[in-house]
């Protein structure tokens, strides 16, 4: 190795030794770049495939055969969906109750779409540890969840604990012909 | 010394490879040229349509393609039918279903069914054609090839040529023997003779029109066998425009490292060598 | 070749081009690196394909299916399994050809050289039930050859054959257990890697009759910095890789597979892949079953006899030339060998087809005997000679 001569050469040779570490921390660089980008496939196949993505599409679903007072129960996403046809006593009882439920108060008309009030749609699961609640007719009409106890009204609000929240209302939307349903959109 | 021993060796072993390609008796199918062939290749959307026009109305009668489904003949890089069209395309198939009494019934198709088989099962394929079941046709471009010979098939890495499948199905669509009142014989199968009868008739299939009237291209039997292949191929390979794109990238990516590791070797070396 | 004294006038053009030492001529040297690479490829990849894939007759094939067509990226990532693995065996054969052409077999390296062949054992067992698993025409093929291998075993046969593939034939209780297996041997082929890495250096501390430092043995691996040289050649490799990848996916791999399974239809031709080849065409070429695979174990398992069949003690620079020209002879023949494997098996055997009437027409089946007669010469007849060829030290 040459060895530097005077200052002029020292000079130089760290110019070159800065260049050497600069250029090999570069290398470092783009290489750690180029290792990160080939584990990005790696990763993103983890996430839902082409397939679950189609199958999770909003769901249309027809309402001709829904009597008043039958509860329709459909699967979308893999989560069981309550689609309720109310009566209008069971309409008017559900107003009715808008003061009185105190756990998680809300209006029966925030839960239903305007003009489309006799359907109820739910998230069939009790929001305090996920069972499937049972229906309930007679003096307490609504929901009763048989694991601890909870108990909703005709709006699946919660009347009685230890559920802390009202039943979820999933995204839906209905055509204009108000005889189809699709659950997933805000609008159609 | 080494050197000229191993180019001797070269030749004499693809001397004896090319004698023994020229005893083969069927026939190996030409080299087409396609438009999503070599590194830039990609599908014609046009040509893509009208091959799914020639399946779905003659190919689709015995043969299925279980693989594919309607949505992705909306999808960019394929047909890119629209949302209707997929839809009605599928609407002309049948699936069971279970009705909410329990009992079978039938539903007809939708976006994220696939192109099933017209059969039953494989039985009733069999004992409609004599035993054979037709086979399934989503990645027939892949599944079928045919030998290159040595050394061709070193060169096929480089060029890079990968549609043997697509030159053979190509082959056996156009190999009918003319004149033959069976309809079965074809130069390219193995053996001569195939259990499908000639299914691709000049003037068979009505192409979209030009402004003058004149069809798009012309409905020969050559056409057609050339955009129902390409249509297949693509099935086999919806992702190849996609794929390739990304190995442009990759490559550029690999020569800037490969530029850069030499540089920093290059200036290492003048550290230790003697000096430039 | 590192030095110029052997640079003849086609090649003196090297010289004068500031390339790396390394690039010259030693590419044999870094296939360590890139089988390092090729592991790290192939498990990441495998990891993300055991998540989808489904171990039963009814949904292997069509599991990699969706893989390929539904999962994000799922078919690179397949097809980068699939290509790693042959460039596995690629990495895996230059690093072989050069440990026997540098002859690193001998004392001290003998304790390495027997974990590095159980390592390429390993792989091979691998990559055979890897490829078992897609479940297409050629996997349940090649798969039902080899275990009825199993059926030559004088009186258990049948019952040993039973027990390997938990049937009759090959179905799901196979696949289950092939799927676990091929999933766990990668582990030991790390933990054989790290005890080959080890073993290395031992080793080449004795040679150099140097003591490696505490620091040095407290190391599960090298003090691996991975230098300029090993960058290049792994960006070289890894362009070979892309290019496969992206532009012929399909190139290394039998357009067979693409069919489902069939116990009811044989393909035309019934081969392996390109890796297996030569030990294929040795198997298949001899009358008689126990011949045939007792020469194929027998081309494999005669790596581990290298040390004690190579007699000579010469220095690398008193290396006869004859036997450098005939090593390149028998790498040539292996591959010619691998080639014969690929074609359908005609001709009569060797001795009709010298002596007697040819019966059959044909050329592949002498042609494959007298290939591996030559294979087997290599190791039984030439490196036991070698000490009288070369000056010993």
């Amino acid at each position: 190795m040459t060895k530097p001569e005077n200052k002029a050469d020292e000079a130089t040779e760290v110019i070159h030794q800065q260049r050497r570490q600069c250029l090999c921390k570069l290398t470092k660089f783009v290489g750690a770049a180029g290792i990160a980008a080939a584990m990005w496939p790696l990763v993103s196949a983890l996430g839902p495939d082409e397939q679950t993505l189609a199958d999770g599409e909003p769901l249309d679903i027809p309402l001709d055969n829904v009597a008043p007072g039958e509860t329709l129960r459909r699967v979308w996403r893999g989560k069981l969906v309550f689609i309720r046809h109310r009566t209008a006593q069971e309409i008017a009882l559900a107003n009715a109750l808008d003061g009185v439920t105190r756990i998680d108060p809300q209006a029966d008309a925030e839960r239903v779409k305007p003009g489309h009030e006799q359907w109820l749609v739910v998230y069939g699961y009790c929001p305090h540890a996920g069972c499937i609640p049972n229906e309930q007719n007679g003096d307490n009409p609504g929901w009763l969840c048989p694991c601890h106890g909870s108990e909703f009204d005709l709006s699946g609000r919660v009347t009685r604990g230890p559920a802390a929240q009202n039943m979820q209302v999933p995204d839906y939307a209905f055509h204009p012909d108000g005889n189809t349903l699709r659950i997933g959109v805000k609008d159609v | 010394m080494l050197k000229r021993l191993f180019i001797i060796a070269l030749t004499v072993l693809s001397a004896s490879f090319a004698a023994d390609a020229a005893e083969q008796n069927t026939p190996t199918p030409e080299r087409q040229n396609w438009s999503f062939s070599g590194i830039n290749g990609a599908y014609d959307r046009d040509q893509l349509r009208r091959g799914l026009q020639i399946y779905a109305e003659k190919c689709r009668a015995c043969h299925g393609m279980e693989y594919l489904d309607f949505r992705s003949l909306i999808r960019p890089g394929g047909p890119e039918l629209s949302p209707e069209a997929a839809k009605e395309l599928a609407s002309g198939y049948v699936f069971p279903a279970i009705g909410d009494d329990g009992e079978p019934t039938e539903r007809s198709g939708r976006l994220n069914d696939r192109l099933v088989s017209p059969y039953t099962n494989p039985q009733q394929a069999a004992f409609l054609h004599n035993g054979i079941v037709p086979v399934d046709l989503t990645y027939i471009t892949r599944a079928r090839s045919y030998d290159r010979g040595f050394p061709q098939f070193i060169f096929d890495l480089f060029i890079p040529y990968t549609e043997q499948g697509s030159d053979y199905v190509y082959a056996i669509l156009t190999g009918y023997e003319e004149g033959d009142p069976t309809m079965m014989k074809n130069r390219y199968f193995p053996g001569g003779v195939t259990k499908m009868a000639r299914p691709l008739t000049d003037g068979e299939f009505s192409y979209p029109t030009r402004a003058d009237g004149q069809p798009v291209v012309p409905q020969t039997e050559a056409q057609y066998a050339k955009d129902v292949t390409a249509f297949l191929s693509w099935a086999a390979d919806p992702d190849r425009a996609t794929r390739q794109q990304t190995g442009g990238y990759v490559f550029l990516y690999l020569g800037i490292f490969l530029a850069l590791c030499l540089i920093t070797k290059r200036l290492y070396k003048r550290q230790s060598g003697a000096g430039r | 070749m590192a030095d110029n004294s052997q640079l003849t006038p086609a090649t003196s053009w090297l010289k004068r081009l500031p390339l790396p030492t390394s690039v010259r001529g030693i590419w044999l040297f870094s296939a360590g690196a890139l089988l390092l690479l090729m592991l790290a490829v192939q498990i990441l990849s495998g990891i993300i394909l055991a998540m989808f894939y489904i171990p039963t007759v009814e949904s292997a094939y069509d599991s990699i299916i969706h893989i390929m067509r539904n999962v994000k990226h799922g078919e690179l990532i397949r097809n980068a399994h699939m290509i790693g693995a042959s460039l596995f065996f690629f990495a895996c054969y230059m690093h072989m050809l050069r440990g026997m052409y540098y002859v690193v077999y001998r004392k001290p390296y003998l304790k390495m050289w027997m974990v590095s062949v159980t390592l390429y054992v390993l792989l091979m067992v691998t990559a055979f039930l890897g490829y078992s698993l897609i479940w297409g025409q050629k996997s349940y093929w090649a798969a039902t050859v080899i275990t009825e291998f199993a059926r030559a075993v004088p009186l258990v046969g049948d019952d040993l054959h039973s027990l390997l593939i938990g049937g009759y034939s090959l179905g799901t209780p196979t696949l289950g257990r092939f799927y676990v297996l091929h999933f766990i041997i990668p582990f030991i082929i790390i933990l054989m890697t790290v005890v080959h890495i080890r073993t290395v250096r031992h080793a080449y501390a004795d040679a150099m009759k140097r003591e490696l430092s505490a620091q040095d043995k407290s190391r599960l691996l090298f003090d691996y910095k991975m230098t300029d040289d090993d960058a290049v050649k792994i960006t070289l490799f890894l362009m070979l890789f892309s290019w496969l990848l992206f532009f012929a996916p399909n190139y290394l791999s039998s357009a067979d597979n693409f069919i489902q399974a069939d116990p009811t239809v044989t393909p035309l031709i019934v081969a392996p892949e390109w890796y297996f080849l030569p030990l294929f065409s040795i198997l298949r070429c001899f009358p008689g079953e126990l011949t045939g695979i007792g020469l194929m174990s027998g081309a494999v398992l005669v790596f581990y006899f290298l040390p004690w069949l190579d007699t000579s003690r010469s220095r690398f620079r008193h290396h006869s030339p004859i036997v450098k020209v005939c090593f390149l002879l028998w790498v040539l023949n292996a591959l010619f060998l691998g080639w014969l494997g690929s074609k359908a098996l005609v001709g009569p055997d060797l001795n009709d087809w010298l002596f007697g009437q040819s019966a059959e027409k044909g050329w592949i089946r002498p042609a494959s005997q007298i290939s591996t007669l030559l294979y087997f010469a290599w190791f039984l007849v030439l490196l036991p000679c070698r000490r009288f060829l070369e000056k010993q030290s």
